[in-house]
């Protein structure tokens, strides 16, 4: 027994040694996004004057073929090399950290708090959120006009509009952006959330309650085609039907230490933003972008279906400017979270939005050569009742 | 330890059919609410195309590497989860006051979920790789420890005695007397860190992007609501486990062959 | 002597009091001296004020008293569900030889990914909760009573077969006093994993409870809340595994007499 004991002992040895191997054995590489380890240190010092070595953009991913792939400008942002080039004269390394499409605000947010990330394109709530947390960040480009969100109701079920869905039950993620375009749905029409049986799903298994007949609506962003699509209900609603300003909308969003200590970087941050805004814009790329952004969720034929509204037009979907329109939507949003007291400090919209950098960046873009002088211009709100 | 996988008399082809019988019977149906327009027939998926998507995801290649990935992190997680289980949970059961120390906060610790600790982990460390090993080498950390310190304080008194009458040193005493009686109770340990590391990876890696192991894909495929997917990833999640619990159930049996059980 | 043991008890009963309050100190300390931003680490002190404002407004106690009552059912169905079916397996080599394969495969899969399959099949409402925590809390039970079961030493079998003892009594005077410290080891780790995937669960689907507070408070950024939440959860978990400690330890006195008559 004694002498099987020793031999035993050797053996579980041998094979820890090889899980030591297979532990410290360095990753493969990463095939686009290097992750490198994470220092455990909270602070990484932003203060003027300390060089800059690593500049992080946090970005939404998706695996696509054994790869990260970002969404939206970002992964043209990287697949165009240029600013990676322009950072790299300036002896800075550009990092992409990949967050998650189903907790991408919290780890966004968490990530800003730590000051482990420079720059994030992500949504309206989270991000006044943090910013009423007592994150200090600001909106330096807006990635887009908005996302459309969809009141979907399950098979059978004859509601036609939300006044219909009265006493049934909803399935939303609360604490999630679309919450507002909820909100303001409700509102309209004279509703309240008492009106209804809410469960708070997320939207994967809001569709799988939906399919299974086990709640009577779901209200999410454009997941809701893939619902229809495959026959689990039909979409009822969307912010196609409403203002325009009811869409979600997005950020990018910087740390203000950062801006303060690096305005020459931000503004090369945010004309790669630009870069790539106006390069998704081209009509002649359409079928490339729409490629591109069917590597997230959707198949490219609902892409296409949610991209299409008549009122914006391709090249203004993409356009980058703060206007009148986004700091309404924001001083919405702002007022949302506060009167519901999901945040007890007012959030002031001059505090959050800085176009400083945009301006910049399309000067000297349009200095570069790009044609961007009087390229977009400032939404107009266009008649549409509230249904 | 998994002793309905010893065997006790009947063939092993019989015992492998036997144990088919159920989930095949279970496949059956499923592919029958599928294709029969069930109740429930848009939400389940048939056998054919979660055949499909096996051959899709085989032909990208994207199983593979996922597969790989998960395995690794599944590794080094067990791996510094048990080594520092091991060692925090020998010194417990060794020295009175590191057991008295740590007794108390080990105990409230691990009665906090994992995923309670997700925002403070991603706050401190990130959403890096860094992050998953830590939740996964706690998840193997928490039952090495507990299983480490029952089976060395659980040594039989009349055995330390024994090692008194031979004057064993301190050294012998561990290595003749209390190793070899609390291995079954460190193998019991074992297979449960292997367990719950191996669900941690695929738990983490639903809650953590970064990277591309089998819970990424089995996420994406949730939020494409391409079920088949995730039935495949389902599929290999727990074929794995079930060969890594059958490889470390072996182990045990061979490595405790001199214990007097019924089977 | 016995005055030296009296002695140490006090000792060790004050270092454990001591040492979590250690940690908490060092965490004072810690935040105190703004080592981290208080974004990063929250204050005690803030922590401290973010309980008291949730146990004033009855939103702790309402979302402990929700936890607390699916903790209860769901850790009652699968324990249960768990000794039957570990009781079965280790009695029927063919009930075992059926089922294994389905079991090992299934306990090694994340709760979380079959969290679509569970809704289509048991609703969004408390069942499904249920369900989920009598999962977690099936396994351990299962697989100790199994092992407790065929850990019985062949001897004993033996003799119960030489005296032509009958089923019924062979359960009560043998297996039971023999198998019930591994059964209890086991359900108490069914307990504990009941409480974690409890929240678990809740971190995803509900509208209520503990775990649905704290993810509440990770979508709100109130860190302070999530750690409220850990703080709760380990507290109540430490209570709940130390009761069914005090109350293992009063079971097994109460069944010393008959074990030791029956071996």
């Amino acid at each position: 027994m004694s002498f099987f004991t020793r031999r035993f002992g050797l053996a579980v040895a041998a094979a820890f040694s090889f899980g030591a191997y297979l532990a410290l054995r360095p990753s493969p590489e990463q095939p686009v996004a290097p992750v490198d380890v994470p220092r455990s240190e909270a602070a990484r010092p932003a203060a003027a004057g300390a060089p800059l070595t690593t500049l992080t953009i946090a970005a939404i991913s998706s695996p696509h073929q054994g790869q990260q792939v970002f969404s939206g400008a970002t992964q043209i942002i990287l697949e165009q090399g240029w600013l990676e080039a322009e950072l790299a004269r300036r002896g800075v390394a550009l990092k992409i950290e990949p967050v998650s499409p189903a907790v991408g605000g919290p780890q966004i947010n968490e990530g800003f708090a730590a000051k482990r990330i420079d720059f994030a394109a992500y949504g309206d709530f989270p991000a006044l959120i943090a910013k009423a947390g007592g994150v200090d960040i600001r909106t330096v480009l807006s990635p887009g006009q908005g996302n459309n969100a969809y009141l979907v109701v399950r098979k059978g079920l004859a509601a036609q509009s939300i006044r219909d869905l009265k006493g049934k039950s909803i399935a939303i993620h609360r604490g999630r952006p679309w919450e507002l375009t909820f909100a303001k749905l409700l509102d309209a029409n004279g509703l309240t959330l008492n009106d209804f049986k809410i469960y708070n799903l997320n939207p994967q298994a809001g569709h799988a309650a939906l399919a299974a007949g086990k709640v009577d609506a779901t209200f999410t962003l454009s997941e809701a085609l893939v619902t229809e699509q495959q026959g689990a209900g039909r979409i009822i609603w969307s912010t196609k039907d409403a203002p325009l300003h009811w869409k979600m909308r997005t950020g990018l969003w910087a740390r203000h230490d950062f801006t303060d200590a690096h305005p020459d970087i931000t503004t090369l941050v945010v004309a790669a933003y630009v870069k790539a805004a106006h390069w998704q814009a081209q009509e002649e790329n359409r079928d490339r972008v729409l490629q591109m952004a069917s590597r997230g969720n959707l198949p490219v034929d609902l892409i296409a279906r949610d991209y299409d509204d008549p009122r914006v037009g391709w090249k203004d979907r993409f356009s980058p400017l703060l206007d009148g329109f986004y700091r309404q939507h924001f001083s919405d949003v702002a007022e949302y979270i506060h009167a519901n007291g999901l945040v007890q400090k007012r959030v002031q919209v001059e505090d959050i939005i800085d176009d400083r950098f945009l301006a910049a960046a399309l000067r000297d873009l349009s200095a570069g050569g790009l044609p961007l002088d009087g390229y977009w211009t400032p939404q107009a709100e266009q008649k549409v009742a509230a249904r | 330890m998994s002793a309905a996988l010893r065997s006790y008399g009947a063939g092993l082809p019989a015992r492998i059919a036997l144990g088919l019988l159920v989930p095949l019977a279970l496949i059956l149906l499923w592919d029958h609410q599928a294709r029969h327009g069930g109740e429930h027939a848009f939400a389940f998926v048939s056998a054919a195309q979660v055949a499909g998507a096996l051959r899709e995801l085989w032909q990208s290649g994207d199983l593979l590497t996922a597969y790989g990935n998960s395995l690794r992190n599944a590794f080094g997680g067990l791996f510094w989860g048990s080594v520092t289980g091991l060692a925090v949970g020998s010194a417990m059961a060794l020295l009175r006051p590191v057991d008295w120390v740590l007794t108390p906060l080990y105990h409230g610790l691990r009665q906090v979920p994992l995923l309670g600790w997700l925002p403070l982990i991603g706050l401190w460390f990130g959403s890096g790789d860094l992050s998953k090993v830590i939740v996964v080498s706690l998840s193997a950390f928490y039952p090495a420890v507990l299983y480490t310190y029952e089976g060395l304080k659980g040594v039989e008194a009349r055995m330390l005695e024994v090692g008194q009458l031979y004057r064993l040193t301190p050294w012998q005493t561990f290595w003749r007397i209390r190793w070899p009686s609390a291995l079954p109770s460190l193998f019991t340990g074992l297979l449960q860190s292997v367990a719950f590391a191996w669900i941690a990876t695929i738990g983490v890696e639903l809650l953590f992007p970064t990277g591309f192991g089998l819970g990424t894909v089995m996420q994406h495929g949730q939020l494409q609501a391409r079920l088949d997917i995730v039935v495949v990833c389902i599929a290999v999640v727990g074929l794995t486990g079930f060969a890594i619990n059958l490889l470390v159930a072996r182990l045990s049996r061979h490595a405790l062959r001199w214990r007097p059980v019924r089977t | 002597m016995s005055a030296a043991r009296i002695d140490e008890a006090t000792l060790r009963r004050s270092v454990m009091v001591a040492s979590p309050l250690a940690v908490l100190l060092a965490w004072q300390v810690l935040s105190a001296a703004r080592v981290f931003p208080p974004e990063v680490l929250v204050s005690p002190q803030a922590v401290l004020a973010a309980f008291g404002q949730l146990t004033a407004s009855g939103e702790l106690a309402r979302h402990l008293g929700e936890s607390l009552q699916r903790l209860l059912w769901g850790f009652s169905i699968g324990s249960g569900a768990g000794l039957l079916f570990g009781l079965a397996a280790a009695l029927s080599p063919t009930f075992a030889r059926l089922f294994d394969p389905l079991f090992q495969a299934l306990r090694q899969v994340p709760v979380l990914a079959f969290i679509p399959l569970l809704i289509l099949l048991f609703g969004i409402d408390e069942v499904f909760k249920i369900v989920i925590i009598a999962k977690a809390a099936f396994f351990p039970t299962a697989l100790s009573t199994l092992d407790g079961v065929r850990g019985v030493p062949k001897a004993w079998f033996e003799v119960a077969r030489i005296y032509r003892t009958p089923l019924p009594s062979l359960v009560w005077r043998v297996l039971i006093p023999a198998t019930v410290p591994a059964v209890l080891s086991g359900v108490r780790l069914s307990l504990t994993r009941a409480w974690l995937v409890l929240v678990a669960a809740e971190l995803i689907v509900a509208d209520s409870g503990i775990g649905q507070m704290m993810e509440m408070g990770r979508q709100m950024f109130r860190l302070d809340v999530v750690m409220v939440g850990v703080v709760v959860c380990g507290v109540i978990g430490f209570a709940l595994d130390r009761g069914f400690v005090l109350l293992q330890a009063r079971l097994l006195r109460w069944r010393a007499q008959p074990a030791g008559a029956a071996a």
